[in-house]
């Protein structure tokens, strides 16, 4: 309750501070979420939040969501996967159309018992997220080979953070300050977000998922903005290191290698997702299914891309809430609890 | 509406409403069971009587706090309670798969006939099937039940400045179940509230007149229901997130599934809407009940006509009624 007190204090701050009108974008989900849960964006006046690419399920490429249905159509092969990857459609349906063929958990880990429980069936585990889960997933494999487990393959899908942003602020100079993400900077550790201040000239902060964590984001962005700095700063000391996690990046690098990677709603883009290494390959699911994930640009009417890249609103697209729908979204945003057309449709509608 | 049916479709939500409104109430067309809330409640002989059923398909069949059989009591119990009445007899009809084991079958069986006599009903007819393996997962129970309407009991027409009570801590039978089907090794003390909630409301017999609304948060939450009561009477509510009688562990361990308590159900709760003058001594008495976390949450509002809530910072967040299932079959 104090950190309640503190925070409408910081609100009252940021509106008293007498400035121009500024754009802010987070790149997490969880931050999308909390700023929808508790209504911050309409407590902050005079600033735009926007939300970035930063929610894993919802830059999933259909192209990959059509390699996984494609796998849970075969015989004998279930699928093990995040609860919310199962509602997300490829081009035309969704994991949720093939419900006996799939198992759902929270920990990546569990895929191993599965396997190892029934041997007389193939699992392939759909291993999307960013910097956050690759170690977990890497672990998961590694473990895999070490049990010689043989009847388990992994879908990657990981997504590298600097990338997408790099791509973001070099497109989009529109925006003041960005609001980095806790949990892949708890990995990747401070120095990782260093390159928006120095590269960009803009403000930027790495902060936690509590609703005060995000408002003193808000307010230390909003005084460097002020000041014409370009400040960068933890305030997610209490997890975040300079470096991060060694043990995570040795498993990481253990198992995956970069290549370019695709973004549902934006493309390719280069060097921006991690594939399984030569001396893991038995372990991957293109290899084992024989499948390419198909490059071809996908149709897509919605403005996804320009809300994503934080050029526009999910409001100011004219599928929003009328033909797409969290039942039946068009694009990606609208895909995922942590989308933010997905927030916009639950919890602001009115406001 | 969809060419086939999804899960979605059973989870308490408002496509739960469009299946009902577009097949169920097209076909059965009556105005019984159009304008009926928990219960349909119609005069016998004089007597006014309240008639419900349900079906109960929840996975696993025995969960921390309870068990199918238990569930199947209080769940039929608590509808004919909250729409005023006294439950008297139940019927309880068993679909059975093929291979089910005998002893499990009578341990949810004796919970049933504990439960039962414990509340004050009797269970007085029933049926069984049994279906081949793989037909079903195990065992399905449907209950109906009937009672006699209380002090005259009637839902009333609900107003601006009607308060919202509800009687306790919410979301710990949807964390319960969730806790236990994801396998979460999280230690804390994770148990489902599946109770009879008549004597609460047998307490409050003097109050009947200040009484406007009784429902019981299952499927879908208080969130859902807060959405079926906005819609019914074309009012908007609103809530106070600091008011919300919530446990801890119950929020942290949803904040880590990406669960929200307010959507999550509830099975021994109540939400009462009750006329202002008379809802803080409402409340005192529920609190006499051994309900200490019970509260005023809310008031009914003219406009928006919508339910939303003021959040901790006093930021404002829209609670639509439930739009996908966050975890299908929990009753």
């Amino acid at each position: 309750m104090n950190d309640i007190k503190l925070g409408k204090k910081l609100i009252k701050r940021i509106n008293e501070i007498n400035r121009k009108d500024i754009k802010i974008m987070e790149v997490c989900g969880t931050h999308t979420q909390v700023i929808s849960k508790y209504g911050i964006s309409n407590l902050v006046k005079n600033i735009t939040l926007l939300s970035g690419p930063g929610c894993p399920v919802c830059v999933t490429h259909e192209s990959y969501i059509d390699a996984s249905l494609d796998i849970i159509k075969r015989e004998n092969v279930k699928v093990i996967t995040f609860g919310d990857m199962i509602k997300v459609k490829g081009t035309n349906k969704s994991l949720e159309d093939y419900r006996d063929k799939f198992k759902v958990i929270y920990n990546p880990l569990d895929a191993l018992k599965i396997a190892e429980k029934n041997k007389n069936l193939d699992f392939v585990f759909l291993a999307v997220g960013f910097e956050t889960t690759a170690p977990i997933i890497a672990l998961t494999i590694k473990l895999a080979k070490k049990n010689n487990i043989s009847n388990l393959y992994f879908l990657v899908s990981l997504k590298l953070m600097k990338p997408i942003l790099n791509k973001i602020l070099k497109l989009n100079t529109d925006i003041d300050g960005i609001i980095c993400p806790g949990h892949v900077a708890t990995i990747m550790g401070s120095e990782y977000f260093n390159f928006i201040s120095s590269t960009y000239n803009i403000p930027s902060v790495i902060c936690g998922f509590e609703a005060l964590d995000v408002v003193a984001g808000i307010y230390t962005l909003v005084k460097s903005i002020n000041k014409d700095n370009f400040d960068f700063s933890n305030l997610y000391k209490r997890c975040v290191k300079v470096n991060g996690n060694k043990k995570a990046h040795l498993e990481i690098k253990d198992v995956f290698k970069v290549s370019n990677g695709l973004w549902r709603g934006i493309g390719e883009v280069n060097n921006s997702s991690l594939i399984i290494n030569k001396k893991y390959k038995n372990y991957d699911a293109l290899d084992k299914f024989n499948i390419k994930i198909s490059t071809k640009k996908q149709a897509n009417k919605c403005i996804c891309s320009e809300i994503i890249l934080g050029k526009k609103l999910p409001y100011q697209c004219n599928y929003f809430s009328k033909e797409c729908t969290p039942m039946n979204p068009k694009g990606p945003c609208m895909v995922s609890s942590e989308g933010s057309c997905a927030n916009y449709y639950k919890y602001r509608g009115a406001f | 509406m969809n060419s086939k049916i999804k899960l979605i479709h059973g989870d308490g939500g408002k496509y739960t409403n469009e299946l009902i409104k577009e097949i169920f109430y097209k076909n059965f067309d009556n105005e019984l069971l159009i304008n009926s809330f928990d219960s349909s409640v119609f005069t016998l002989d004089k007597q006014r009587i309240a008639f419900t059923t349900d079906s109960y398909v929840i996975k696993p069949l025995f969960f921390p706090g309870g068990n199918i059989g238990k569930l199947a009591v209080d769940g039929t119990v608590n509808d004919l309670a909250v729409s005023g009445a006294k439950p008297l007899y139940l019927s309880c009809g068993f679909i059975i798969e093929e291979g089910f084991k005998v002893n499990k079958l009578n341990t949810i069986v004796k919970s049933m006939a504990d439960e039962s006599k414990k509340i004050g009903v009797k269970i007085v007819t029933g049926d069984t099937k049994v279906v081949e393996k793989g037909s079903i997962d195990g065992l399905f129970i449907n209950t109906s039940g009937i009672g006699i309407i209380e002090n005259n009991y009637q839902t009333k027409k609900i107003e601006e400045g009607d308060k919202i009570i509800i009687t306790g801590n919410i979301a710990e039978h949807g964390t319960a179940l969730a806790v236990s089907r994801y396998d979460l090794k999280v230690k804390g003390d994770f148990k489902s509230d599946c109770d009879a909630i008549y004597d609460i409301i047998k307490s409050l017999s003097s109050y009947m007149d200040y009484i406007k609304l009784m429902k019981d948060p299952t499927r879908g939450g208080v969130a859902t229901i807060l959405n079926e009561i906005s819609e019914d009477f074309d009012l908007g509510i609103k809530i106070f997130e600091e008011k919300i009688p919530i446990r801890t562990h119950v929020k942290s361990v949803n904040d880590m599934l990406g669960l929200d308590p307010l959507y999550l159900a509830n099975e021994g709760k109540i939400i009462l809407v009750v006329d202002k003058k008379a809802s803080k001594e409402v409340l005192e008495k529920i609190k006499g009940k051994g309900c200490i976390e019970a509260n005023i949450i809310g008031e009914v509002i003219k406009t928006p006509k919508l339910v939303y809530m003021e959040t901790l910072l006093g930021g404002k967040r829209i609670l639509d009624s439930l739009d996908s299932d966050l975890l299908p079959r929990i009753c």
